[in-house]
This record gives C-alpha cells, structure tokens and sequence, in this order.
C-alpha cells in the first residue's frame, strides 16, 4: 500500500500530469493529421524525455503513444485517411458516416470506446501479466503465423462484391512489402542492384499513398470540375453518443477489448491486426451485418475498441519480457532504458512502485484523451468546412513532410507518389484499398513466421500441424471462408428471387 | 467502356505484371540454401498467385459480358479518358503525381520551407488554376511557416535543409 | 495582381524563411552538423544522447537524423554521396564492414574517415538455465556427444550477431552442429525461454532481467575482458573458445576527403561527451560500455575489423 501511496503522489505530481497531458496532445495532433503519424511523434518526443525525471518521461512517451493511437481515428472519420494503420479499419465505416452527416457522433464514439478498451486493457495487464505473459510466449513461430493468416482470412470480410478482388489487393500488399532487403538471410530482393530500393516499402508511407493520394485526386478533379459536393458545413452539428449507443454496444466493446488486449500481447503482431479481426467479428455476429460499410456505428466502435486495447496488451511483453512489438513500443522501450528500467521479469521485483506509476500514468493519458478530444469534436468537425481543394493542398504538404520524416529520406516520398498512382489504378478498377494495407501489415510477419518455423523445424512442414493452437487458428479462418461463401450464396438466391419476383410483378 | 470491359483490361494488365514480376523474381533472386524456404519462395509465389488471380478475373469478366449482353448495362459512364470528366481527372492524376515527386525532390535539394512555399503555389496556381495571389500566399507562406513553426522549431523535427543551399 | 506579383510575393517569402534561420559564425560549425543513424534502438538510443551531448561544446548543434533501412547501407550511402566538409557524419558501427562484404554496398570503410570510436557493445551467449549448462563446456560436450544439433538464435544471416555466434561456435568446435536461427526485435531471448531454440547470441541487455530472476544462464561474453555489467560472467576466452575478442564498436566517421581540422573539432567534442557523467550513467541501462578512443586509433581498429569481418562472410559463403 505505501508503494501505491507513493506511486500515486509520483504520477500524479503536477510535472507527471503536464508531461502525459502535453504527450497525449502531441500524439493526437500527429494522430489525427494525415500524413504524420505517432511513430514519427515519439521519436520526436524521446529526446527531451532524457532531461526528464523518470516518471514524467515515461509520461510523455505513454501519453504520446495513447494519444497517437486514439488521434489516428480522427483523420479516418472525418477524411476517410487512416492516421495510422490501426486506424485503417475504422475507416470503412466511419468514413460513411461522416458523408451522412454523423462525424461528431462517430468521433465521441470512437474516443469512448478507445478510452474503453485501452483501460480495459490495462485492467488485464494489471490483474493477470504474468499468465499473460506465460501465453505470450506460448506463441512461437507456428502459432503467430497461423494468427496472421487467420487475419488474411478477414479480407472475406472486407471485400465487399468480389472475393477475387479483395484477394488480389492482399495479394499486391503482399508483394509490395517484399521489395527490400530480406532479414532472414540478408539477401536483396528486387532493389536491381541499387542501394536506395534495399529500403523497400515503408508501411506507413505505403499507407499514406493508399488513402490520402486518391482523396487528393478527388478533391482536385471536383473543384476543377465545379462540382464540389462536399459536406454541407450546416450539416456539421456535434452530436455525442448517447448513453444507449454505448449500452447497445457494450458487449461488443467487451468482445473486441479482449481480441485487442490478446492480440497485443503476442509480439510482432499489433493495431492493425487486431482492428481487422475485430472488424469482421463485429460484421458477422451483427443481426444488420449488410450495412457494415455503408455506415454502422458498430463498425466504428469493434476496430476502435481493439486498437486501443492493444495499447495495454503491448505493455506485458514490454515490460515482463523486454520485447517490443512494433516500432512504437520499441521507442517507448528506449525511454525506459534511458531511466535505468530494465524490462523483464525482475522490472516487477525491483522496481514495483515505477511499474504502479506506468499503470497510474496510463489512467491518466486517457483521461486526458478523453477530455482532449470530447472538447476537440467542435473543432475538428470544422476541417469539413474547409473548401475541399485547399484542404487537399494542405494534405499534400502533410504526406509530403510525414512521408519524408518516417526515415528522413526522399525516396519515401517518391515511394508516396508511386503507390499513389497505384491506388489510384486500383480504386478505378474497383479493387478494394483496404485489403492492400491488410496485406501490407501482415505480409512481412507472415513470411518471416513461415520461414523461422521451417528453420526450426529443420524443414519439416508437418511443424505448422504440431500445435493445437495454431490448428484452431486455421479452423477458424477456414470457418470465416466458409461462413463467406454460405453467406454470398444466399445473398445471390435472395437477389435472383427478388428480381425473378419483379419480374413476374412486371409481367402481372 | 462498360464496367465489363473493364475488368478484362484490369485482368490483363494484372496478369502481365504478375508474369513480369514472376519472371524477375525467378531470374533476379537467390534461392537460399539450408533448411527453410529460402528469400525467393515467397516472392514468387505470390508472383504466381497474383497471375491465377487476375487469371480468374479475367474469366469472369468474359462470363459476364455474355451475362450482360441481355440485360441492360448497369454502370458506370461516369469515366474514362473519352468523357470530359475522364480527362479532368486523367488531368489530375498526372498533376498530383507530378507534385508528390516534385516536392520530394525540391525538398531534398532546397530544402523544406522553400520547396513548401513552391508546391503550394505551383499546386494552387497551375494545377487547380487559382488566380487569387492572396490566396496563393496565405496558403504558401501560411503552410510553410506553420510547419517550420511547429514541427521544426516547437517539436524539434528534421526538416531537411536542402543540400543545394550553400552554408549560411 | 498578376503572375509576377505572386512570384515576387514566393519570392521573398522563400528569402524571409531561409535567410531568417542561423545567423553565421566564424568557426567550425556554422551551421547544425547532420549525424545519420542507421539503426533504431540501441544505436537511435545512444546516437542521440550523444548527439545531445555534443551539441553542449560546438557552437552549432548536432542534429541525429535516422536514416535506417538496408542493414546500415541506406544511411552510409547518403552520407558517402554528401560534401566532405564536416557537416554531415555517420554514426557507424562494424556494420561497415558486413554491409560492403555482404554485398549490400559498393563501397568499403575507406570511403570514411574516422572521428572517434564512442562506445562497445559485446554480446553474450546465453542458454536457458533447465538445460543445466552451467558452462560453455558443458554445453559443448553434451553436443558433441549427442547427435542433436545446436538451434542458436541470433540476427539474420550476414549480420554482426550471426557472424559473431558463427566465430565462436567455430572456436567450440561446433561449427557443423549448429542451425542459425534469425529473429529480429530482440525475441531470441523469449524463443529461448519457450525451449524453441537452445541458445541465442545477443546484447546482455536482454538477457540480464531474466538471469537474475534465475531463467536463462549467460554462460560467456564475446570480447577480450569481462564487461562491467556482468562481472561475473567469463569471456568465450576463458571457457574454452581460444582466442576469441569480438566486440562491436559504434563511432563517428564522415566522408573520407574532409578536412582534418574539422574532424579535429568533432573529435574533441565527442570525447567530452562520451567520457561525460551523462553519458556514463547512461551506459548502463541501456547496455553499452563508453569507450573513448581518438581517430587514429579508431581507423585501425576499423579496418582490423574489417579483415576478419571479410574473412567470415567469404568462409560462411555470404558474400553474395
């Protein structure tokens, strides 16, 4: 109790306060502007935290990668341009919503939940990081490549009309994150010799061009065409969540809460992963799952609630392991370092009241994210007044810098125009954007899984059937397969009925 | 062009670049050696199933135009490069691709806050054809300082400097 | 108001914003001195409490700028392309050397000219503590009598790890019982704690938490000397692996025409900094030993480096 005592008069000494709230704002400007992301925040953020005492560096770093993480869903709303990849999914239905009219109402949304699952997810780490640690590790090779093809398996889910479509732009973002150097065995894959390609494709810059360039296509194309249909600023009212929303959607919050706080905890997987799965389970156990993509709260709420819940499930390997999950959590790794917290399991023994001061500082960074963006609605709902046209010169000055800053290099931005152009192809060929970042994100942890369980298993591909988790994994997204086909079938009877019944109607 | 039309075009296209792409991982990558799969599977396979999938696109595509031809067409006049609206957006297309790899380039070269100002106006002027200097220059000026102000000099970030500047 | 007046109003705008910036200064640095990392993580961590610390005794700063990608490549590149006049250098490592005989640059450590090796880091070797090796002898001699192979998690083939876990196998005798794997992130040591993998060769960092809480034994570093932050452990040397001294050094270096004056000035900047309360207090959390050394004897240290660097990767087969 005195190490709680004194965490708690640490964590919530007024530099401890100040430090997560100016974190959680820096996080959720370069959130919720398109084009930067939190990644780049961090490693901004991280070299002042060197001056700071331990706790409101730690602070500044949480409050930053929290606030990134909500910030992302701000721009995906209003915009229809993720902010950063786990907000990728949030887009699909948010975005809608905003074209009807329901920005605020998605925004309060999305910050609830967020702020739902990420304490959620906190809750668990608090109450059981050691057994959670235990399962952590329990996913080895095998196992995490099983989860990430059970997340391809969502693509089903994504595809809208064609399968064929859906699978083909997974399959591009496959291949585009084999440009590049191999880890594995350090061998250049198409860089033809050239020492700029070894780089290969960044994620987030990929992402970047995915979304923002054809938004900007758009918005240049309608005001040289005069006919800017953009959303009527006096349909900007801010209208918040009610009670009954959350409560109609409370179970789902719980749902994806714990797909976003088990997905976190195993390394190497993450946001994205997490809002697709719980995306799709939200689409398929929903009674009214045909209007998921056309505008359904609970499309916002699933993906919102399991990003953020992430944010939590991150931190047990963190800490009680020492592993980073992704580049976000790696620079909140080096901040802990810098303030003689060496994670892993001995983290817990010596210094119990830091690890109280981490957990209070996290309550905290969410408190302020709530208050942040409750009263940043009214603000941010105004960006839709902005003539669309300069909004887009705007953004392209935004992905220009944030495309550059993600590794200071000017082949990112060409990268940026490429993929854009790309997009661009596809989106007239009616093939669908979000699978792409799909297989953007999973693709290198797919193969690298795939390869080191075959290195592991000296070659034997009878290793991918040797755990019973992974084998429910496959069942699972062969159920989802399945689930998608029985559905579109009878989705095509009913059609075909419906238009036979017209028919005859005419011909009565 | 009927959506159909389309799809056969996009299959086409997709299926050469997946041959192509095939055939330079084939002949650029090395296979690897030692247990595993090797740098050159995956890329390959995916090569190989990007080709079967645009294959697959490409016999729908027929099925339907047969499909179709009795019923009416259902979509999409909106565009192509026949329409106005087609070539406004061909217009832009070209134009934003310009911009990115433009400011990309200048960025490196003169250095952030100049490249901005240029990209800005060069985008507000000859791309959407604004021909409201003060607005061009609020836009300019506003933008570029607002990022040197807040990334640069609040936030501490990295704005290249351009390496075709001499020392000042 | 017509085109021109929107080009005077660009116009000046662009002289407001350049030449509003720094105002000149007679001596070396004029202007901010750009010091490209190459890696996240330890290497990001260090480069920019040094790059910190630096900017305290120049009178311009130096500002880290991450240039990652391509196992260090993309970043030498960058700064081997730029002017040799001192404001653009690299924070290196031995990654110079398995970059260019990797195959993933075209240019070798000539191509810079050191300032000052900063600090090492040595990696350990470490086993998980139910396999009951207690010493690196007892894990050699239950592998050479057994017929099982060895499954060592280290970085991906051809990096610093890996050749270093293949040098000291080597020395064990057990260069045909050992099966590499690669893991990136850091997770060997996690790989080893599930029994997926025997060893891993890493940064004691990642190890230290778990040997004290009794899990994983670190059976020996890899360089000549015991390190300060495992005094306890042997080297390689002393349990049996020869000769072995590996470590890996991180420094300054800038591209190899520029003026010994103003690597001069860096230098003397750096070594306030590296041998600084700061900086040494910091060593030790984040795992790394300071370990000044001025330019000349840093050149000779890169380029002994380098010839068995060369050497490994040539008899490995890597060099492709």
């Amino acid at each position: 109790m005195d190490l709680l005592y004194s965490a708690l008069t640490v964590a919530l000494a007024p530099d401890a306060i100040l430090a997560v709230a100016i974190g959680t704002f820096v996080g959720l400007v370069f959130g919720s502007i398109p084009g930067l992301t939190f990644t780049v925040a961090l490693a901004l953020v991280l070299p002042v935290t060197f001056s700071l005492e331990a706790t409101p560096a730690i602070g500044l770093l949480l409050g930053t990668y929290i606030g990134g993480m909500t910030g992302g869903s701000v721009s995906a709303i209003l915009l229809g341009i993720p902010g950063t990849p786990s907000s990728a999914a949030t887009v699909i239905d948010g975005y809608q919503l905003t074209k009807r009219g329901k920005a605020s109402l998605a925004l309060g949304t999305a910050v609830i939940v967020s702020t739902f699952g990420g304490l959620f997810s906190l809750v668990v780490m608090i109450v059981s990081v050691d057994f959670v640690a235990k399962m952590a590790l329990h996913f080895g090779p095998v196992e995490i490549f099983a989860l990430v093809l059970f997340g391809l398996s969502t693509i089903c889910g994504l595809s809208e009309k064609s399968l064929v479509r859906g699978l083909i732009a997974g399959v591009i973002g496959l291949m585009l994150m084999t440009i590049g150097l191999d880890d594995i065995d350090g061998v250049q894959r198409l860089t033809f010799g050239t020492i700029t390609l070894q780089q290969g494709v960044n994620l987030l810059v990929a992402m970047i061009a995915l979304f923002a360039v054809p938004h900007v296509i758009q918005a240049f194309t309608e005001y040289y065409r005069n006919d800017t249909q953009t959303v009527n600023a006096t349909d900007v009212s801010v209208e918040l969540p009610s009670f009954r929303v959350l409560k109609d959607n409370f179970w789902l919050m719980v749902r994806s809460a714990f797909i976003g706080t088990g997905i976190g905890a195993i390394p190497g997987t993450g946001g994205p992963i997490a809002a697709f799965i719980a995306y799709a389970q939200a689409k398929r156990s929903a009674k009214d799952g045909e209007r998921f993509g056309k505008g359904a709260l609970a499309g916002v709420v699933a993906p919102e609630t399991a990003n953020n819940a992430v944010t939590g499930g991150a931190m047990i390997p963190l800490l009680s392991l020492g592993i980073p999950g992704d580049p976000a959590t790696a620079l909140v790794l080096s901040g802990l370092l810098i303030h003689g917290l060496v994670p892993g399991p001995m983290l817990f023994i010596q210094h119990p009241g830091e690890i109280y001061a981490i957990y209070i500082s996290i309550i905290v960074a969410y408190i302020c994210v709530l208050a942040i963006q409750l009263l940043g609605i009214r603000f941010f709902v105004q960006i839709l007044r902005v003539p669309a046209h300069l909004l887009a010169v705007a953004i392209v000055v935004m992905c220009g810098f944030g495309a550059y800053a993600v590794r200071n290099s000017a082949f990112d931005v060409y990268t940026m125009a490429i993929l854009g152009l790309l997009a661009y192809g596809l989106m007239r060929a009616r093939i669908p954007l979000t699978p792409v970042i799909l297989g953007l994100v999973l693709g290198p942890t797919l193969e690298r899984e795939f390869r080191t369980a075959l290195i592991l298993s000296e070659g034997n591909f009878a290793t991918f059937f040797s755990s019973v988790t992974a084998v429910v994994f496959y069942v699972l997204a062969i159920g989802v397969i399945a689930l998608h086909f029985f559905g579109q079938s009878r989705e095509a009877r009913a059609a075909r009925n419906k238009t036979k019944q017209q028919q005859q109607e005419k011909a009565v | 062009m009927r959506a159909v039309h389309r799809d056969q075009l996009v299959g086409t296209l997709l299926l050469v670049f997946g041959a192509v792409w095939t055939g330079v991982v084939y002949l650029t990558v090395s296979p690897g050696f030692g247990d595993g799969i090797g740098p050159r599977a995956f890329p390959l396979g995916l090569g190989v199933l990007l080709v079967f999938l645009s294959a697959l696109l490409l016999v729908s595509g027929f099925r339907k135009t047969r499909a179709q031809a009795q019923e009416a067409p259902e979509e999409d006049a909106e565009t192509d490069g026949f329409t106005e609206k087609g070539r406004a957006e061909l217009r832009m297309v070209a134009s934003v691709f310009a911009v990115i790899v433009a400011y990309g380039f200048l960025m490196e070269k003169i250095g952030f806050q100049i490249a901005t100002v240029l990209i800005v106006a060069a985008s507000m002027w000859l791309v959407l054809g604004i021909r409201k200097p003060t607005v061009i220059a609020a836009m300019a000026i506003g933008l570029a300082g607002g990022c040197w102000l807040v990334f640069g000099k609040i936030l501490g970030a990295y704005l290249p400097p351009g390496t075709w500047l001499p020392n000042f | 108001m017509g085109l021109r007046t929107v080009k005077w109003i660009v116009g000046a705008t662009a002289l407001a914003l350049v030449f509003g910036q720094v105002p000149a200064k007679a001596e070396f640095p004029e202007k901010p001195v750009e010091m490209t990392v190459l890696f996240g993580g330890t290497a990001q961590t260090i480069g920019q409490l040094l790059a910190e610390l630096m900017s305290k005794n120049l009178a311009n700063p130096v500002v880290p700028v991450a240039r990652t990608g391509g196992g260090g490549s993309v970043g030498y590149n960058y700064v081997h392309g730029t002017d040799p006049d001192g404001y653009n250098i690299v924070w290196n490592s031995n990654s110079i050397s398995t970059g260019y005989h990797g195959g993933k640059t075209d240019f070798d450590y000539t191509a810079f000219k050191p300032i000052a090796k900063i600090s090492v880091e040595v990696p350990a070797f470490a086993v998980r503590a139910d396999a009951g090796w207690e010493t690196l002898q007892d894990m050699v001699d239950d592998i050479k009598s057994s017929d099982k192979k060895l499954k060592v998690g280290a970085s991906g083939k051809g990096s610093f790890t890996h050749l270093t876990t293949m040098a000291l196998l080597d020395k064990l005798g057990l260069s045909d019982k050992v099966i590499h794997v690669p893991y990136d992130q850091g997770k060997a040591p996690v790989e080893l704690l599930a029994g997926r993998i025997d060893a891993a060769l890493q940064w004691p960092g990642q190890f230290i938490s778990h040997s004290e809480a009794g899990t994983i034994n670190i059976l020996c570093v890899t360089s000549k000397d015991r390190i300060s932050a495992l005094p306890d452990v042997q080297t390689c040397a002393e349990g049996g692996a020869g000769d072995l001294d590996i470590t890996m050094w991180r420094g300054l270096a800038a591209p190899a025409d520029t003026p010994d004056e103003v690597i001069v000035v860096l230098e003397e900047a750096a070594q306030k900094a590296a041998t600084s309360d700061e900086f040494v207090e910091a060593s030790k959390t984040v795992g790394f030993e300071p370990a000044f050394t001025g330019h000349a004897e840093f050149g000779d240290q890169i380029a002994a480096d380098d010839k068995w660097i060369g050497e490994l990767i040539k008899q490995l087969g890597l060099n492709n």
